[in-house]
């Protein structure tokens, strides 16, 4: 158990390194080789550290702690084939947790990174939407009944195309240089993880890896069903390259024009849930 | 059903009409509530600097202990309400817990000496106000139509269906209670110093909000 | 309050044996899932972070230089 919950996170991090090699490509540098992000988390982990002198310390140290906590539970579920709105729950969590990154040092830019998160809490909207979605079609929130119902019936990904589409925009507005990542945005320095150094920020990485990990193989679990692990980590590759070009295609948008468009894509999600619970599956 | 909510109930304890009972969904949530309650418990809040925009000036934030102490107090009394809406199994005991979430969020910043954060907290409260409205409404059609506000009834299936207005007011109630869109007014509420207090706002929002999502799929 | 290596290589090898123990016992079909799992999210990422103060922590100084700041 532990060894693959090592080795999703290891995983993880090679995607995000994937992600960013994928960028500068497209961008025309030659961007860090794909194992970067994690030689980053082994770097900051030789890196002094210590609390800044504003900040509050239980916090700043126990935000890092939860937040490899969650994602770790997250990890179980996902392995263990449970209800989808645990996930859901760590998820929501998740915004929590950069509210404490952000608010535990005293330092500005950290606030300003978790004020920006909370604003831009209407991304998880379009999240519940799917779920209910889902729900419609399958009966059932346990991820594992999910895969089984699109082994009888075929993946969801065709018969419930907007949901997906929901679902990869909720995952798009986690993933950094993305068109919604408001919260690590580089006017406010690093954003909500400004004031996290060294040992911290390593922490913080372990986090970030394991994250999208789980985000991508509960994307893949819910909408194409069971897959066989070299498939699933293929998939995972796959769903990062699209990413990829997501990101690097795309403007970050400012703070207004991002929670905009979040709250549209929720409002066209509702129509189409409201569709699916009137006429497909009344 | 159990395949709808978080699996099947682990622990039920009555008292009465009263009733308590974990299924993992909750019980996860449960202890994520205690989780930061413990946090808010044991942690000092951080000294917040504020920078002057284009130069290099900066300055610390003074804050009195009494003024802490009030808002420790009031982000405790939220952790205590959020965790007794986690577990409950009654739906009129849920609707209480949520409008008490929604005064003790007001109460977390009202002590702070901010313009801002002042102007923040009386529009939040005047959006959780009007949202307890509908909030007790649809507890009150749960109860007109199936003459039971317990949810282990609910989840038996033995009462008749509860209408989809019902849990539309329901939800509808706990989402002004700070979820998107009714949350830009937190938002600014999270200017405020004291960390660990101001992270409950958000996090009682969350947690009252994943519940209501397993009660709406119970009947 | 003083860190030093050796507690942190202590802290370190007793979060690591709970996540192996709990794993191996989970493998061995003593243990159910949940159990397992609660006790590795516990585990962790105090282990994780242990792990890392314990590496970067000098042996010449004494304590790690954070905390006390």
């Amino acid at each position: 158990m532990i060894a693959e919950l090592v080795l999703a996170t290891l995983f993880g991090l090679l995607l995000l390194g994937i992600h960013r090699k994928i960028i500068a490509r497209i961008q025309r540098r030659p961007g860090p080789p794909v194992w970067q992000e994690i030689l980053h988390m082994l770097k900051f982990s030789f890196k002094t550290t210590w609390i800044p002198k504003t900040a509050s310390p239980v916090l700043f140290v126990g935000v890092v702690l939860i937040a490899i906590g969650i994602w770790t539970a997250a990890f179980y579920v996902l392995v263990s084939g449970g209800s989808l709105l645990v996930i859901l729950g760590i998820y929501l969590l998740h915004k929590i947790v950069e509210h404490g990154f952000g608010l535990s040092s005293g330092s500005p830019y950290g606030k300003y990174g978790g004020v920006r998160s909370v604003i831009s809490a209407a991304s998880e909207i379009p999240l519940f939407v799917s779920i209910a979605v889902i729900a419609a079609y399958t009966h059932s929130l346990e991820i594992a009944r999910i895969m089984e119902y699109q082994e009888a019936a075929g993946p969801l990904l065709i018969t419930a195309f907007p949901a997906a589409g929901a679902m990869f925009l909720v995952i798009l507005s986690k993933m950094p240089f993305g068109p919604f990542s408001i919260v690590e945005s580089k006017e406010l320095v690093s954003g909500y993880k400004t004031e996290h150094f060294g040992i911290w920020r390593a922490g913080l990485e372990i986090c970030n890896g394991l994250k999208t990990f789980v985000l991508l193989g509960v994307f893949l679990g819910v909408f194409i069903g069971p897959l066989s692990l070299p498939l699933l980590l293929l998939g995972m590759i796959v769903l990062v390259v699209i990413l990829a070009f997501a990101c690097a295609v795309t403007p970050m948008m400012s703070p207004f024009d991002s929670v905009t468009i979040q709250m549209l894509v929720t409002g066209g999600m509702l129509v189409y849930a409201a569709f699916v619970l009137a006429v497909v599956h009344p | 059903m159990a395949d709808l909510i978080g699996g099947i109930p682990l622990f039920v304890l009555e008292f009465g009409d009263e009733l308590v009972y974990f299924t993992p969904y909750t019980i996860t949530l449960f202890l994520l509530a205690l989780t930061f309650t413990l946090l808010v418990l044991i942690s000092r809040p951080e000294r917040q600097i504020d920078i002057a925009f284009g130069g290099d000036a900066y300055r610390a934030k003074e804050i009195t202990v009494a003024e802490m102490r009030f808002r420790r107090f009031m982000a405790i009394a939220c952790g205590l309400a959020t965790m007794g809406a986690m577990v409950t199994g009654d739906i009129f005991n849920f609707t209480l817990f949520t409008a008490m979430v929604g005064i003790t969020n007001v109460g977390i910043v009202a002590a702070v000496k901010s313009r801002h954060v002042q102007d923040a907290a009386y529009q939040y409260g005047l959006v959780a106000l009007a949202a307890t409205v509908p909030l007790f409404a649809g507890a009150a059609v749960y109860a007109a139509v199936t003459g039971s506000l317990s949810m282990i009834e609910l989840m038996k299936g033995t009462v008749p269906a509860v209408p989809l207005i019902a849990k539309g007011m329901l939800v509808l109630g706990v989402i002004g209670e700070g979820m998107a869109p009714f949350y830009a007014a937190k938002a600014e509420m999270f200017r405020a110093p004291g960390a660990p207090y101001v992270i409950m706002c958000s996090l009682s929002s969350l947690l009252i909000f994943l519940r209501v999502v397993e009660i709406v799929m119970l009947g | 309050m003083r860190m030093k290596k050796t507690t942190m290589a202590w802290i370190f090898r007793a979060g690591a044996g709970i996540c192996v123990i709990a794993s191996v016992l989970y493998f061995l079909g003593m243990i159910p899932l949940p159990l397992c799992a609660a006790l590795l999210v516990i585990a962790f990422p105090v282990t994780v972070l242990s792990l890392f103060f314990c590496w970067m922590a000098g042996v010449s100084g004494g304590d790690i230089p954070f905390i006390g700041y």
